[in-house]
């Protein structure tokens, strides 16, 4: 800054503008200006929050479909039967094509542990507390489960009905499972993901005798948030329906 | 709840946008919530002031806007909205209706200085 009239402009140049009053120079020292604060200014940005994951996910999609690898992501509360129908799927599906499983959990593998000796090969996600897996968890695991060949890569998300909705993970299909215990009205308590649902599996249903559940008003129910959804019921203990739902799998995009 | 997460995605791109602009501070923030987007504005507000503490963010203020469910029918044609998340023509009552707005979270816009 110009020393001796505060001008902003380098100290070696010629005053030909009128020197500021004796009053602002003071003792010899530079006055010190107060600049106006810069204007605020107001950007548009209409993009959604979690892009960088929708991004991450599209490269899981695009990745998978130059191998030929199907994958779908299993979304229910905790406790529905992912699992139990989980080790019931590979009995009846490994033998036929080559399946490989991320199964998300908060902590624990537990669920590793039950599921391998089924014929697949499985990889726990301990989400250290978190409620969802995202694009960025499943590609950590990418290369090793599908990277030498595979059909079908099952992902077990954490047990929850809400979050895991939100995140894509770069599926073909992403499948809700409601169990005949958790009541009929379970699709528009939790509308985001039954919306978002290509397909709900009704599991447990050898415990219908014993329920007082309403089969047409869980259908409507679950009409009302996903009009086309497709519906496969089953149970993983007697083995209803378990043909539809490996046909279902095995014929996944 | 990953509110967190959804807030730290959306520090990440305010000090994406802040470095664009060549701006010093940002002073707020509007994020539209949709009906269908899977979180809660309250959540939201919890988690914003912890994940904008010592960052060149903090002091931004985070509004947040309800956007309804945009509905399209396809029987008759009409445009409705929704603040429930049934998908449900509001005109002819048709479940054949495709959800063109008020599925995300989005960052609709800021303020920065």
């Amino acid at each position: 800054m110009c020393e001796t009239c505060g001008c902003g402009e380098a100290s070696a140049h010629v005053h030909a503008h009128p020197l500021a009053p004796p009053s602002a120079l003071g003792s010899g020292q530079a006055p010190t200006l107060t600049l106006p604060p810069a204007p605020s200014r107001h950007i548009e940005l209409g993009r959604a929050v979690l892009a960088d994951n929708d991004a991450r996910a599209a490269d899981n999609r695009r990745w998978l479909a130059e191998r030929g690898v199907r994958m779908v992501d299993l979304i229910s509360s905790p406790g529905s039967g992912k699992t139990a129908l989980l080790e019931a799927t590979l009995d009846a599906l490994a033998a036929r094509i080559r399946v490989a499983i991320i199964v998300g959990d908060p902590e624990t593998d537990n669920d590793a542990r039950r599921l391998r000796g089924h014929g697949a090969e499985v990889r726990q996600v301990e989400t250290a507390g978190a409620c969802h897996l995202d694009a960025a968890h499943v590609r950590r695991h990418l290369v090793e489960l599908a990277g030498g060949g595979l059909d079908l890569l099952i992902v077990e998300n954490v047990g929850n009905l809400v979050c895991p909705a939100a995140f894509d993970l770069g599926q073909g299909r992403r499948i809700a499972l409601l169990s005949v215990t958790e009541g009929e009205d379970k699709p528009l308590k939790y509308p985001a993901l039954f919306h978002r649902a290509d397909a709900v599996v009704i599991t447990k249903c050898d415990l219908i005798p014993h329920l007082r559940w309403d089969r047409a008003a869980c259908l409507a129910n679950l009409r009302r948030v996903r009009p086309d959804v497709r519906v496969i019921e089953v149970s993983a203990w007697t083995g209803q329906g378990l043909e539809d739902w490996t046909d279902y799998l095995a014929g996944a995009p | 709840m990953h509110e967190l997460s959804l807030v730290a995605a959306v520090c990440d791109e305010a000090l994406r946008v802040l470095a664009r602009e060549g701006a010093s501070r940002v002073l707020s923030i509007r994020l539209l919530l949709g009906v269908l987007s899977c979180a809660d504005r309250d959540a939201l507000a919890l988690c914003f002031p912890l994940a904008v503490r010592d960052t060149p963010l903090e002091g931004a203020r985070l509004e947040v806007e309800a956007e309804p469910l945009l509905l399209h029918c396809n029987e008759c044609g009409s445009d409705s909205k929704s603040w429930d998340a049934l998908l449900v023509c509001a005109v002819c009552q048709s479940g054949a209706v495709e959800v063109r707005g008020g599925r995300d979270l989005v960052i609709a816009s800021m303020e920065v200085q």
